[in-house]
């Protein structure tokens, strides 16, 4: 009882904690609002330790194109969305890559101890948002990355009641 | 008593039923939605200067295609890119445009897009005895998980894709065409070697073969 009391102890100590949210220090914006139809297209990539996964389903993509293309028309920049390319002016690419490295063995180890050694991963987003003509000229081009790490283990679930 | 006996008896039945339906599982392969997604290949240390420009691909007719035609040629335009042969990677949007002179334009023509999947043999037997040694054991369900732990294959996973990458010079003369036949299997496991990321590697090295084999003709030409 002692030797757990102890671990739990080190686990809140050691452990460094970032929030899971973060926010970016400043929106990015276009200059002016475009005004021609676009086509948008949304690319969601996860790699787990490397390797592409194709975990996000069909039905997250659409919610996610969904939300996306109301922020986009709520913010005044990207007005006409158009669903046939052939009728859109500009295309509008979306790229966003989940990235997360983690022991492959960890899990396991996590569950059989009851989560006293906790699982933890590193998880990096990298975004990339462009604006093309159809000929393939950029537009408008920016990329932002951001690194986060997620932990999961019984000092933090402790944690998380005590707070 | 007589409903403790009554349950018995229903859960008893329910195995059963889980053993024979899995059991039957293992012989036929079932046709499975595929979700075209390309691994990153390692970059190649040969750079052509040239413009390459991706049609969209367009699946076969009866193919079980989960996302649309769009998100497979950005999944291809993404590989293209990663190889990094090339100057520049476009996505062909629109044909209605001249191209550079130093223009290449790429096409992945499927005559046959086609992935099977069915249950190894050993997955039922060996996890619900596993299952039943840990419940007889320690009263617990842990026996599945040692099994995906210690790596024993639950799907088998077929894939057979045939068709051509053709390339076009900045005219839209075609300049070659490489035919790829890509038959495979690979056993997959719930826990540990996932189906989906051994699929986008096995669609990787199909491209990656198909790629070696137009640069090598290429250097011919």
């Amino acid at each position: 009882m002692r030797l757990i009391l102890i671990i739990l102890l080190l686990q809140c100590i050691i452990i460094r904690k970032t929030n899971p949210i973060q926010e970016y220090s400043q929106p990015e914006t276009l200059e002016s609002s475009v005004q021609v139809p676009i086509y948008v297209m949304l690319i969601l990539d996860k790699y787990e330790n490397g390797s592409k996964e194709s975990r996000f389903s069909v039905g997250d993509e659409a919610r996610i194109e969904i939300t996306l293309i109301n922020q986009f028309q709520y913010s005044n920049q990207l007005l006409k969305v158009e669903k046939d390319i052939e009728k859109a002016e500009l295309v509008v690419e979306i790229e966003i890559e989940t990235r997360n490295k983690n022991n492959r063995v960890l899990p396991y180890i996590t569950a059989l101890t009851l989560t006293l050694i906790p699982f933890y991963e590193d998880i990096e987003i990298i975004e990339n948002f462009r604006i093309i003509k159809k000929n393939g000229e950029v537009l408008f081009q920016t990329k932002r990355i951001q690194k986060l790490d997620y932990w999961f283990g019984l000092a933090f679930i402790i944690n998380g009641f005590i707070q | 008593m007589l409903n403790l006996r009554k349950n018995y008896l229903q859960i008893r039945l329910i195995i059963l039923c889980v053993f024979v339906f899995g059991i039957l599982g293992c012989f036929s392969f079932k046709p499975a939605v595929i979700n075209f997604k390309i691994d990153d290949p390692k970059p190649v240390k040969e750079k052509k200067a040239y413009h390459a420009w991706i049609k969209p691909i367009i699946p076969p007719k009866g193919s079980q295609f989960d996302n649309t035609h769009m998100q497979a040629t950005y999944s291809f335009y993404k590989f293209v890119r990663e190889l990094k042969q090339f100057e520049k990677v476009n996505i062909l949007y629109s044909d209605k445009f001249s191209f550079p002179e130093n223009s290449i334009v790429l096409e992945v023509q499927f005559s046959k897009m086609e992935e099977h999947l069915k249950y190894h043999y050993l997955y039922w037997p060996l996890s619900v005895v596993g299952m039943g040694i840990s419940l007889a054991r320690s009263n617990s369900i842990l026996g599945l998980l040692w099994y995906g732990i210690f790596g024993g294959p639950s799907i088998v996973h077929k894939l057979d894709y045939q068709g051509n990458l053709i390339a076009y010079d900045s005219l839209g003369v075609e300049r070659m065409r490489v035919p790829f036949n890509f038959q495979t299997e690979f056993n997959s496991n719930a826990y540990y070697y996932e189906q989906s990321i051994q699929a986008n590697e096995k669609r990787k090295e199909m491209f990656e073969k198909a790629f070696r084999n137009l640069t090598e003709k290429w250097g011919d030409k």
